[in-house]
């Protein structure tokens, strides 16, 4: 059998440029699946982290149903807070945990000289917050919150429009306060305005510390919801079960349960490009199949030389295979190498989507990155190279299967 | 508190003693009392249209208020009462009563250029305002004081400031004119028509103009008005704004 | 012409060479076509997700509504009978079979215990389901409602206020005659479009009912909204009825991507992220069919080394080898939109059906179809189909000079084929 690997090694070199040729092809291939797969990875995580930042955490700690109904009242008080917040410093040990935000959220009124608008009220830690949202980066007039920015706001660019109001000025906000119907007012003055992009926000945003918001609307401690940010989501379940198991008279969600919508989003993407993928394998395996076929159909004298020389048909079926897999031992070196390299670059510098498009663009109520970095796990990279070590294999079988027929030995004559 | 208002009708008392923030209270005061009744008419005027409700209202300090619809046909009955800083209305036609959220206070109450809050705050002019003389002296042939009201630093007002007429002679308001914090007039309050009505003097017409829309106004003229009645209790209660009356 | 003559004979010459190539053109174009077709399907999909929820693909209003909403700026007047006059008028138009009245205002909604501020939206629920998906499964509610004055809630609304299907929400607006509107509603049914914003704030009620609670004539409505075929040309069909005598006078159009622009760049990111991709895959495609053809020209240096020592002359070898490339090139595409178009006509009409990967999913807001449809993207096709013989004729370009250049003994030395 060694001798049969032998021959087959030998018989690549011995037509190299062929060997080169179908090598590069199926070598493309798996460059191109890895690419695909970066691409789309990339850019479903990209979702998936804007959303965790903006929205929720990947694990999300609330009071029971907060999502159906958000009442002022249903709020973490601090005991349970405390309570949540030891427990997340047990699981730092165990999961990749980046950081943890609080935040606090009324429904009211902010009113100007000018009018007023109906706005989402949000408490918010900047120091975490700054980790978390980058929303610094986001604020168009004025600078964010910092720790000293007491009665101080940073609101959505639409609100300050319907508002006419510019940095510095002042406005009123009215909500109803914690534990009774009594109706709060609170002036404030904008220190910045930012524009995330999200319609949704920038129309009824308006940020204020945490502890100034607590007392506006008599929270004492409480928060409305802490949230768990990670390096890596796809511990968001596992952290979310342990945490229900903890408690379980509070709500402790994954970013799935706790966003469905992005959730389904995220599905439907993964499985267009599943299909995707699907068709571009068969694409592949068209190519490299003729580029098999192609060198078969070349080889009918060599085989019946082979045959006249003893190589029993069994042995020449393996000898076929050998050879693909050789050649697609090749293949996953250079195509490994070049997909590889071609996913480090777009990690590196991005592919530009912005160049299609004018203004920021949102889905689901996350803002999508301008520029989308390829992301490539070692599974996918396995995955990919198994399918192409399947393909090749598998397409070898029908060339293998072919050398094994007894040839015309009269080939052997012709010029 | 009865005394004030009642003496200041006979015109007597030197007025000039007081501080800039008493003179304003008082004025506010007088135009209040500790509880009042009346009967007012309501002219609304928009680009689009123009209407008329004759309303009945009473009020208890500044905490509550209740304003019924008498005319026009069609809407009597509807029914406004405020309670420190709750809100409700009342539909005849449906028989519900609704409690205005947060978000909806500062809509403008029943079509006018008066805001909700407008209703339920009233005035708490020296409570949220610093206020100083700007002018004193004949207007119009008229000895006035003219006042300037800053807010305080952390009064949860949204003008920047408001200018406010008062006649020396009689305590009597003349205009107001609201500004925002740009400098911008965005607002003025005029009154006129001074009449004695439950023994008061008291401006019987008042007309409020936005100044972003020059062709609209809401103009209240007091058809009559009651001070410091024994007002039941009860009559500022959710049973009470349902009563027909 | 000579050359044009050998190179078509010499196609015919090894006949399964040849087949292997024009099968390797053929596959390639074929499924580059079905993957420009799903991905057009997809990003398709994506944009009648965003318009065909809520938005339509045009709408007209009276020019001065947008962006401020007012309540008085109205098209139509008068009786019901000129509305429809005025839409039976907008129909004449090829392009608008589709076309639905709205009127919009904003209220307190409240059930007792609670209230809440809502979009109050009047529509015509027989014509507007032709138009949009969202009233889809509920529309009998405002249809053949079980009581009279029917309206639907936005689920997060309608827990909001504490209410489910068959409870009275009384309803309280500005009316355009300045009395207050209000009115008692019965909740015929809950709709569910998974966009936030919209669940909570949307009620929907019927045209009529609307229009009484704001004291608006029955001619008189906001917005006219209208599907079309191809939500693509939105632009040309509104930029022709602005300038069409049909539109009313004090009417303006306004295309989804004016309306919506973050759902213009969001199909703009989709249609240059998969460009992208089959800019990639094409190019993989061109890469495959240059392999094979080079594939086949080195087989025959040999040959040609053989037909160089005959005394032919190299211009003339060269020029039928192109030629026949560009045969196989041709053939091959032919055949690959043979069989592209036979699987598009499956997937244009059939669909693929993707529920057994994903289940029942919701998406951008929608009740998303879970099947697929492809969608013919012709200029990304001509444009493929133009790169693809480009490389297929110069795949062949190179090992043909090589093997004329050869000395045509080192050329005959080249290893027998065969």
């Amino acid at each position: 059998m060694i001798v049969v690997v032998k021959i087959a090694w030998r018989n690549l070199w011995r037509k190299p440029r062929r060997t080169i040729l179908t090598v590069v092809t199926i070598a493309l291939g798996l460059a191109l699946l890895l690419v695909v797969f970066g691409i789309g990875d990339g850019a479903r995580s990209q979702i998936v982290e804007s959303a965790v930042r903006i929205r929720s955490g990947h694990v999300v700690v609330q009071q029971r149903e907060y999502n159906a109904r958000r009442g002022i009242d249903r709020f973490l008080d601090s005991h349970e807070t405390q309570l949540v917040k030891e427990w997340i410093a047990t699981m730092e040990e165990v999961f990749p945990i980046q950081y943890i935000v609080s935040r606090s959220y009324a429904s009211g009124l902010a009113s100007s000289s000018n009018g007023s608008a109906g706005v989402q009220l949000i408490g918010i830690d900047p120091k975490a917050e700054s980790k978390s949202l980058y929303l610094e980066d986001k604020v168009v007039e004025g600078v964010f919150l910092d720790s000293v920015s007491q009665n101080k706001v940073v609101l959505g660019e639409g609100v300050a429009q319907r508002l006419s109001l510019k940095v510095g000025e002042k406005l009123v906000l009215m909500a109803q306060a914690s534990g009774s119907s009594e109706i709060k007012s609170q002036l404030v003055r904008i220190q910045g305005i930012l524009k995330t992009g999200i319609e949704e926000y920038d129309q009824t945003l308006v940020l204020m510390l945490l502890p100034n918001f607590q007392s506006f609307l008599n929270l004492e401690k409480g928060v409305h919801q802490i949230a768990i940010v990670m390096n890596d989501a796809t511990f968001s379940t596992e952290l979310s079960s342990r945490g229900k198991e903890r408690f379980p008279s509070i709500e402790v969600l994954s970013w799935e349960e706790a966003m469905p919508d992005l959730a389904d989003l995220i599905r439907v993407d993964t499985g267009a490009n599943y299909v995707f993928d699907f068709v571009l394998l068969l694409l592949i395996s068209f190519t490299v199949l003729n580029t098999l076929l192609m060198s078969v159909l070349e080889r009918g004298r060599e085989f019946a030389l082979l045959n006249a020389l003893g190589l029993t048909p069994s042995k020449r079926f393996f000898m076929i295979l050998y050879e693909a897999t050789f050649m697609a031992m090749l293949a996953s070196v250079v195509g490994g190498t070049i997909g590889y390299g071609l996913h480090q670059c777009l990690k590196f510098y991005g592919l530009p989507i912005d160049l299609f498009y004018s203004e920021g663009v949102s889905a689901a109520g996350v803002a999508m990155d301008p520029i989308i970095y390829s992301n490539l796990s070692m599974g996918r990279i396995l995955f990919s190279l198994s399918l192409i070590f399947i393909m090749t294999l598998g397409l070898g079988l029908i060339p293998a299967w072919r050398a094994r027929r007894p040839t015309n030995i009269h080939i052997l004559g012709r010029v | 508190m009865i005394v004030t208002p009642t003496s200041s009708l006979t015109g007597q008392q030197d007025f000039s003693q007081l501080t800039p923030a008493e003179i304003v209270d008082q004025v506010d005061q007088m135009m209040r009392g500790d509880s009042s009744r009346g009967t007012i008419q309501m002219t609304v005027k928009t680009q689009r249209w123009s209407r008329a409700l004759t309303l009945e209202i009473w009020s208890e300090g500044t905490e509550k208020v209740l304003v019924k619809v008498k005319k026009p046909k069609k809407e009597e009955g509807v029914a406004s009462l405020k309670i420190d800083s709750d809100m409700w209305n009342y539909l005849p036609k449906i028989d519900r009563t609704i409690r205005v959220p947060t978000s909806m206070m500062m809509g403008f109450w029943m079509g006018s250029h008066f805001t909700n809050d407008d209703l339920v705050k009233r005035s708490r002019l020296t409570r949220d305002y610093d206020i100083e003389i700007s002018y004193e002296g004949a207007k119009e042939s008229v000895l006035v004081w003219e006042f300037v009201l800053t807010p305080r630093p952390d009064a949860p007002v949204v003008w920047g400031k408001i200018h406010y007429q008062v006649r020396k002679e009689d305590l009597m308001p003349t205009w107001a004119a609201y500004y925002g914090e740009d400098g911008q007039r965005k607002r003025t309050m005029n009154f006129s028509d001074y009449q004695k009505m439950g023994g008061r003097l008291v401006p019987a017409k008042i007309r409020m103009a936005p100044e972003d829309k020059p062709n609209e106004y809401t103009e209240i003229t007091y058809i009559n008005l009651e001070f410091d009645l024994a007002v039941d209790q009860s009559i500022f209660s959710l049973a009470s704004l349902r009563r027909k009356r | 012409m000579i050359a044009l003559r050998l190179g078509w004979r010499n196609l015919w010459r090894n006949v399964s060479r040849s087949l292997i190539t024009i099968s390797a053109i053929a596959c390639g174009f074929a499924l580059l076509i079905i993957i420009i077709g799903l991905v057009m399907g997809i990003a398709n999909q994506m944009l009648n997700n965003g318009t065909s929820l809520l938005l339509g693909d045009v709408q007209i209003h009276h020019r001065n509504y947008l962006p401020e909403r007012d309540l008085y700026e109205t098209l139509g007047s008068g009786h019901a009978d000129n509305l429809k006059e005025l839409l039976d008028k907008l129909r004449h138009f090829p392009e608008l079979p589709n076309l639905t009245p709205r009127v919009h205002a904003f209220g307190l909604l409240s059930s007792g215990e609670y209230s809440s501020g809502a979009q109050l939206m009047g529509v015509d629920a027989e014509s507007e389901i032709n138009v949009t998906s969202f009233l889809d499964g509920i529309e009998e509610g405002l249809i053949q409602p079980p009581e009279a004055q029917p309206v639907l809630l936005g689920d997060v609304l309608a827990k909001e206020l504490s209410v489910t299907k068959g409870s009275k929400i009384a309803i309280v607006t500005q009316s355009a005659d300045g009395s207050l509107g209000n009115d008692l509603f019965y909740v015929s049914g809950i709709l569910h479009t998974g966009l936030a914003h919209i669940d909570r704030t949307l009620a929907v009620f019927t045209l009529s009912d609307l229009q009484k609670l704001l004291a608006f004539e029955p001619g008189t409505i906001h917005e006219i909204a209208i599907s079309i075929q191809d939500p693509m040309i939105a632009d040309q069909v509104v930029a022709t009825l602005n300038q069409s005598a049909l539109l009313p006078s004090n009417g303006i159009a306004h295309s989804w991507g004016d309306l919506a622009p973050q759902l213009k760049d969001y199909i703009g990111v989709v249609h240059g992220l998969y460009g992208f991709l089959i800019l990639l895959i094409a190019l993989f495609v061109a890469a495959g069919v240059l392999n094979t053809m080079m594939m086949s020209v080195f087989e025959r240096t040999r040959e040609i080394g053989l037909i160089n020592a005959l005394g032919m002359q190299p211009r003339l070898i060269i020029s039928s080898i192109l030629f026949e490339s560009f045969f196989l090139g041709f053939l091959g595409l032919g055949l690959g939109l043979g069989l592209g178009t036979l699987g598009m006509s499956h997937l244009t009409t059939e669909g693929l059906n993707l529920t057994r990967w994903m289940g029942e999913f919701a998406m951008l807001g929608s009740r998303m179809d879970p099947i697929l449809k492809a969608v013919w993207g012709w200029d990304y096709v001509v444009w493929s189909a133009v790169g693809l013989l480009t490389s297929t004729v110069l795949a062949a370009l190179f090992p043909a000079m090589h093997a004329t250049r050869l000395d045509p003994v080192e050329a005959l030395a080249a290893p027998v084929e065969g």
